[in-house]
Formats: C-alpha cells, sequence, structure tokens
C-alpha cells in the first residue's frame, strides 16, 4: 500500500492540484478519470518527478514518510509510460528499450531483458526495426516496454494508446492489463472511457475542479467475479457508470 | 516512385540551368562585341587552368589548408562553446547576447587588422574562418540541443538518465541535424574568408594568384580561379552532405 497525501501542485503561480489524497492498493489497478485538462497528466508526472510539488507527502508500506516536493531516491517508486511514445528514431526498437538499462550494468543481461519484455509485448520480430517503420500502436507498446526496464513500485500509464483508434486502442488496454496481471504490477492508468475502467480496474478515483481534488472513489467488486458473471452489463454496472458520469461532469 | 520521378525533374532542370549558361557564354564569347580580355571563351579558360596547373595547385593547396585547419577549429571551437552553454544557463544567456552581435558584424573588415597583426602567412586567415565560422555552427548546436531537451526531457526524467548520460544518448544525437546545417553553411564561409584575406594580403593562396591575375588584365586566368574555387566549395559542400546523409539515416527515412 502507497498513500498520497495532500499534494498540492502549481504551475506559473495557479494551483493545479490541491491537496490531492488517494491510496494505491498492492497489485491493484486503478483507473484514474477526470474531464480533459483537469490535471490528470499533471498529477502522474507529478508522482514521476518530472513536475515539483509545493505540498504533500509520499507513505509507503514499510511505513516510511517522504516529502513529495523535493525530487528524491522515493519518488523511483513509480515509473511512467508517457503520453507519447517519444521513441529516439535513430535507434532500433531493441535499443530504446535498452536506452532505459542502468549505466554500468551488466550488457548481456540488460540485452535478455529487454528482449524478454519484447516478447512480453509481442514485437520480439521487430526488434530490429526503426521507430518510423512501426505503427502508432506498435510504439506505444515499444514505449511501455522501455518504461517495465526500470524497477518501480507504481507502474502510470498517462493514455499510452490515446493516439491508435479505438478498436486497437481497447484491444492494447486488455492486454495491457493482462500483462499487468501476469507480472503483478500496481498500475495506476488513466483512460476517459467509464465502462472500460469499469471492465479493467479495481477502483476508480475521480479528479475534478479547478483546482483539481479527488472527489469521487469507487470501489469494485474482485475482476475476476466481474468477468466471470457478466457483471459489467447488470444493473450495479450501470449506476455506477451513471455515478462516473456525473461526477465528471460535474463543474 | 513520385518523390523520385520529382528528384529526376528538379535535377534536371538544375542541369538545363547551367547548360543555358554555359551556352550565353559561348555565344557572348564568340561575338565580336565582347573583346576577349573582357570575356575569353571557355575554352581559352580551360587552356588556361591546364596551362596554369601546377602553378594553381600550390596556391589551392595553401588555401585549403587554411580551408580544413580553420573549418575544423572552429567546429571544436562551436562544439565546446555549445556544451559550455547548454551546460550552464548563464553561460548561454551571454553567448546568446554575443551571438547576435557577432553577426552583424562584417569580419572581413578586420582582415586588414588580422593582417597588421599576424603577418601575411595562414594564421590571419585561420582566424578570420574562426571568426566567420565558429558562431553559425555553434548557434545551431545549442540551439539544436535546447529544442531537443524541451522535447526528451520527460523522457531523460522517467528513464531516471542522469544529464551527462541523457545528453550523450539522447540530445546529441537529436541535435545532429543542426549541428550539420551549420557546418554546411560554414564550409562555403571557409573559403569565402581565406580567399578574401588572401586577396588582400598573402603570401601564397588562391586569392593571391587572383590578384596577380587580376591586375594584369588576365581574365582568363581570374576566371580560371573562381571556376577553381566554386569546385572547391562544391565538392566540399557535397561531402559533407553525403557525411550528413549517412549519419541523419533516420531523418530521411523518418520524412518518406
Amino acid at each position: 500500500m502507497i498513500s498520497i497525501q495532500g499534494l498540492s501542485l502549481a504551475l506559473d503561480g495557479h494551483l493545479i492540484l490541491a491537496d490531492v489524497s488517494f491510496k494505491i492498493r498492492a497489485k491493484s489497478v486503478v483507473a484514474l478519470m477526470g474531464p480533459s485538462g483537469c490535471g490528470k497528466s499533471t498529477l502522474l508526472k507529478a508522482l514521476v518527478g518530472v513536475l515539483r510539488c509545493s505540498e504533500g507527502h509520499l507513505l509507503l508500506s514499510e511505513g516510511k514518510s517522504h516529502l513529495l516536493m523535493q525530487w528524491n531516491d522515493q519518488q523511483k517508486e513509480f515509473a511512467l509510460v508517457p503520453q507519447s511514445p517519444l521513441l529516439l528514431p535513430w535507434r532500433t526498437v531493441l535499443e530504446n528499450i535498452l536506452i532505459a538499462a542502468p549505466e554500468g550494468g551488466d550488457k548481456q543481461q540488460a540485452i535478455d531483458k529487454a528482449k524478454e519484455l519484447l516478447r512480453r509485448v509481442e514485437l520480439e520480430g521487430s526488434q530490429h526495426l526503426y521507430p518510423w517503420q512501426i505503427s502508432q500502436g506498435m510504439a506505444a507498446r515499444v514505449s511501455l516496454a522501455r518504461t517495465l526496464m526500470i524497477k518501480s513500485g507504481v507502474l502510470l500509464l498517462d493514455e499510452p494508446f490515446a493516439a491508435v483508434d479505438a478498436t486497437t486502442r481497447f484491444k492494447l488496454q486488455r492486454w495491457l492489463l493482462e500483462l499487468v496481471d501476469t507480472l503483478h504490477q500496481t498500475a495506476v492508468l488513466v483512460t476517459h472511457d467509464p465502462r472500460e475502467a469499469l471492465l479493467v480496474a479495481d477502483e476508480i478515483l475521480i479528479l475534478n475542479g479547478k483546482p483539481a481534488r479527488m472527489i469521487e472513489h469507487i470501489e469494485l467488486p474482485e475482476r475476476s467475479q466481474r468477468l466471470l458473471t457478466d457483471w459489467i452489463f447488470g444493473p450495479s454496472a450501470g449506476m455506477l457508470e451513471k455515478k462516473i458520469r456525473s461526477a465528471l461532469e460535474k463543474v | 516512385m513520385k518523390a523520385r520521378n520529382s528528384v529526376l525533374a528538379k535535377s534536371l532542370t538544375t542541369g538545363l540551368f547551367f547548360l543555358a549558361l554555359i551556352a550565353l557564354w559561348l555565344t557572348l564569347s564568340n561575338s565580336t562585341a565582347v573583346p576577349e580580355y573582357v570575356l575569353p571563351s571557355p575554352g581559352r579558360v580551360l587552356t588556361t587552368l591546364l596551362e596554369d596547373k601546377s602553378i594553381l595547385w600550390s596556391h589551392a593547396e595553401e588555401t585549403l589548408k587554411e580551408w580544413a585547419v580553420g573549418l575544423g577549429l572552429s567546429v571544436i571551437l562551436a562544439l565546446m562553446l555549445s556544451w559550455l552553454a547548454f551546460a550552464s544557463s548563464k553561460f548561454s544567456a551571454f553567448l546568446q547576447r554575443i551571438l547576435v552581435v557577432s553577426q552583424s558584424v562584417p569580419y572581413l573588415t578586420i582582415a586588414p587588422l588580422l593582417l597588421l597583426w599576424l603577418g601575411l602567412g595562414a594564421a590571419p586567415k585561420i582566424v578570420l574562418i574562426l571568426l566567420t565560422c565558429t558562431f553559425p555552427v555553434a548557434q545551431l548546436t545549442l540551439s539544436g540541443l535546447i529544442s531537443a531537451q524541451k522535447e526528451f526531457a520527460i523522457l531523460a526524467t522517467v528513464l531516471r538518465l542522469e544529464k551527462q548520460r541523457a545528453l550523450r544518448l539522447i540530445y546529441v544525437p537529436a541535435a545532429l541535424p543542426d549541428f550539420f546545417e551549420g557546418v554546411k553553411i560554414s564550409v562555403t564561409y571557409a573559403f569565402v574568408s581565406s580567399v578574401m584575406a588572401e586577396l588582400i594580403g598573402s603570401e601564397a593562396g588562391l586569392g593571391v594568384y587572383l590578384s596577380r591575375a587580376q591586375s594584369a588584365y588576365r581574365t582568363d586566368r581570374v576566371m580560371a580561379a573562381v571556376l577553381l574555387i566554386v569546385l572547391f566549395s562544391l565538392l566540399c559542400t557535397w561531402c559533407v552532405e553525403l557525411i550528413s546523409k549517412k549519419v541523419l539515416f533516420w531523418r530521411i527515412n523518418q520524412s518518406v
């Protein structure tokens, strides 16, 4: 269990996130939702240390508490898959993943790990291709594999499949969750689609307002139960979807 | 296929343009209205080129030496400056100001001073090349580094790359296209600088040959030297183009 307490963040003097607090259970998948531009990406960037928080604490399960204000080793608890893949065009798929390998480590070991990750994202045949030779969906998967190269407690996914079409995106997201499951990885996934969140997440957090706060926290039934019993088509799922939509539309 | 056709069409029009120029030259030089000492025929210029082969080459050697040393030093200095500016924002601000001012300085006017201070050898030419060529390379490389950092800084943080490692793995390769742009500009600048400095005063070099031919009213020799300089400049630009295409293979493919 990781908990974030009282995270606030201002950009250019404007308060974007105000007193945001939430918990992430180990090995769970959290869907982070909110209207466009409310600060979801900003929150992920703050957690990973790209943006600096003005206030806030990070509590880790061992009872350690850290100030979120400074960039420190504890923020390495999080690893981000950014919204755009940002692959380096002069490096092949495999080399793009290897850029995340720690410096001075065992080279062969890094290559083996990268290849294993490529197999996991179903791109083992594309390791020698260059970024301009692959599709956007493939690029998103390379970006994911690259982030998985670094050790982290929580994987943060900032709509990594936003650039691909809806059908492919849905497929990729289902596939992603299977991957997260098999890796026993805790994950926070930003998504726009309430049904998707209901289908894949263990809990849903909704961010809204200016500055943004956590306005809703929804616990979902056990995922395996939901998948087995067609829960998603039932009345309780419908009620939850309504609740999510109204929370998203709140001004 | 379409792209290849348009490339072909482009080189065809360029070729036709130069053929037309040569045709015009031929007609003008053959007509009695233009005397030979004003415009010698292309054949005459070619013969002069061949006749003066060894003397031209000895002068060209001097100019090429100045060009190579000057450009090489400029590139090294430019890389050092842009690296320093990238590392320190204070130095960057200072350098930007200097670069803006430096671009409005007509360096050729300093050449007489340089000749007074450094003599008639290669030194003043090399210094002049340094003055004219360092700044374009430095400025373009620096702006390449800065825009690469804007684009990829988030990646460097997310992947926990230290600054030096991010520079080596991401920013430097990403800035290479801009660096080559700067070098391409400087290749020609360097020729202009060395020849002009030689014209003003020198012991050897194509500029010396040029000024001697000019004062003797040997238009054929002047044209032969000009032709040679243009040829060298084109050849060197083409070489840089070739190298940059090899190094930046990803850029050409990316845009297709």
